[in-house]
């Protein structure tokens, strides 16, 4: 009986990561390239009271055992990345990544990845992410640029002063990974190499299955409200009939606990 | 007398055991491609006299416990690499220490770009594991619904898709998957269909669980009475004795 307790807690256990994972997806809907989290279950290990194919009676074989499961457990927690919404914002350093990639950034505790291309420029010129971070290789813009213009592949070309042809100050690179949803999610939008994400594979924007910057336009979250408002309601119902399974069981034992009064 | 609350201790006792299962397929209402447990009751009393073998008055209930296969609704999430069976077919899945077989379609790309399941273990397609080529973005991926997998035109294998002739054959090896033997004899399986983006729910109903389980409630309180009127029917009949 008190085994059945531990796995109906499991249950609610579950239904509560749920809960918990839904509330940061919609938390984070108007993220910057925030990309929303599914929760993936499993059940845990088996205790075989009774093994199938035991021998009942002489000559009679149990064609089925006991086995009682015990209980849910979270397997992992996937990032789902599929496209955001492509906001056009007509601002110049603002980039969206259509398709697979990251930019590259460094923090001072190494190299991260972002979907999040909202750039500014710091002190010295560099274009740095809106947390302050440069983008990896650097790229300085000068001074006295009045327009840049970033291509589908990543090439800035800034125009400078009166002069009307435009001089290339670096390409912004993209990497992807062999399995985006085994990054390490730092926060502050920013993600981190894993050993099940494999090593970053660089390549030009807009080639070999990487995806091509957009300049201009930010690319919104992927959470969909109202998939994540349904998921809501059924965490919540499945969490409360757990609750009330282990009252049953509550009341089972108060049962027994009578028998000797 | 003591043989009557004995036989009512073992239905209590199968009735826990019930509950049990019961509080196990609640628990997993929301794990994809989870297959509810059933709980039987069999006379163990009956097998032993077909067998020539009677113990007198010995009416001992047993249980034993079955999966149900009944296909869960699938339901659309839209993540590239979740797929979900419709039919009665498995996706499988190879490990060292041989075949499994699951209903859950929740995949992932190892860092090589193969097509494995939540613990890294690579999923079989008809020749051999299925691989991403590393110029290809993940998101071109595409399963059709006959289980072909292809990236940009090119195709890059078939998921092997396997059907059982009798699900009770399965045996359950833990975290939504199952074993079976290698004789055990398999159908065709080209009647299931892959659907990409969709995941497998739970085949668990609630509601089914909930009226299982007031019976399981009934039933253990009405076993508990029954004890409780032997034990007064003693009583009297000590007094009767002893006076």
């Amino acid at each position: 009986m008190l085994r059945a307790f531990s796995t109906a807690a499991t249950g609610m256990g579950a239904q509560q990561m749920i809960v918990d994972t839904i509330a940061n997806n919609l938390a984070n809907i108007n993220t910057v390239g925030y990309k929303r989290t599914q929760v993936d279950f499993r059940d845990l290990m088996y205790i075989k009271l009774q093994e199938a194919g035991r021998e009942e009676a002489t000559g009679v074989i149990a064609p089925s055992g006991f086995e009682i499961g015990t209980g849910v457990s979270p397997a992992s927690t996937l990032k789902v990345y599929t496209q955001g919404e492509m906001e056009n914002t007509t601002r110049s350093l603002d980039l969206a990544i259509e398709g697979d990639g990251f930019f590259q950034v460094t923090t001072p505790n190494g190299t991260r990845y972002t979907r999040d291309g909202a750039l500014r420029t710091n002190a010295q010129g560099q274009l740095v992410t809106s947390t302050g971070y440069t983008l990896e290789p650097s790229i300085t813009i000068p001074s006295d640029a009045r327009a840049i213009s970033i291509g589908k592949d990543g090439t800035v070309t800034v125009f400078a002063g009166s002069s009307n042809t435009g001089s290339n100050v670096g390409t912004i690179s993209l990497v992807r990974f062999a399995n985006a949803s085994g990054l390490s999610n730092e926060g502050g939008n920013l993600v981190s190499e894993t050993p099940a994400s494999g090593s970053p594979i660089t390549g030009t924007a807009g080639q070999d299955g990487m995806g091509a910057i957009q300049q201009g336009f930010l690319e919104r979250s992927n959470v969909q409200m109202v998939s994540e408002l349904v998921n809501l309601i059924t965490a919540q119902r499945a969490y409360e009939i757990n609750s009330r399974a282990i009252k049953a069981g509550d009341e089972m034992l108060t049962t027994t606990n009578r028998l000797i009064s | 007398m003591s043989d009557i609350n004995a036989v009512v201790a073992s239905k209590m006792e199968a009735l826990t055991e019930q509950y049990r299962t019961i509080t196990r397929n609640l628990a997993h209402a929301s794990t994809s491609g989870y297959k509810r447990q059933v709980t039987d009751f069999a006379n163990a009393l009956a097998a032993a006299q077909t067998a020539g073998e009677s113990s007198s008055g010995s009416a001992m209930v047993q249980g034993s416990t079955s999966t149900d296969f009944t296909q869960g609704q699938l339901v659309h999430t839209g993540r590239n690499l979740d797929l979900g069976l419709d039919g009665k077919g498995f996706f499988v899945v190879d490990t060292p220490q041989g075949e499994l077989y699951t209903r859950a379609g929740v995949f992932n790309l190892s860092p090589q770009g193969t097509l494995v399941d939540y613990a890294g273990r690579p999923v079989a397609g008809e020749q051999g594991p299925i691989t991403l080529p590393r110029n290809i973005s993940t998101s071109r991926l595409t399963v059709a619904m006959d289980g072909t997998v292809s990236a940009e035109g090119r195709k890059l294998g078939k998921l092997k898709i396997v059907q059982f002739a009798k699900s009770s054959q399965l045996e359950e090896a833990g975290e939504c998957s199952y074993k079976a033997s290698p004789n055990a004899e398999k159908v065709d399986s080209s009647g299931n269909r892959v659907r990409q983006e969709y995941q497998e729910a739970s085949n668990v109903v609630p509601i089914q669980e909930m009226v299982q389980l007031i019976q399981v409630s009934r039933l253990y309180e009405a076993s508990a009475k029954s004890i409780t009127t032997q034990d007064e029917r003693s009583r009297a009949l000590l007094r009767v004795a002893t006076s």
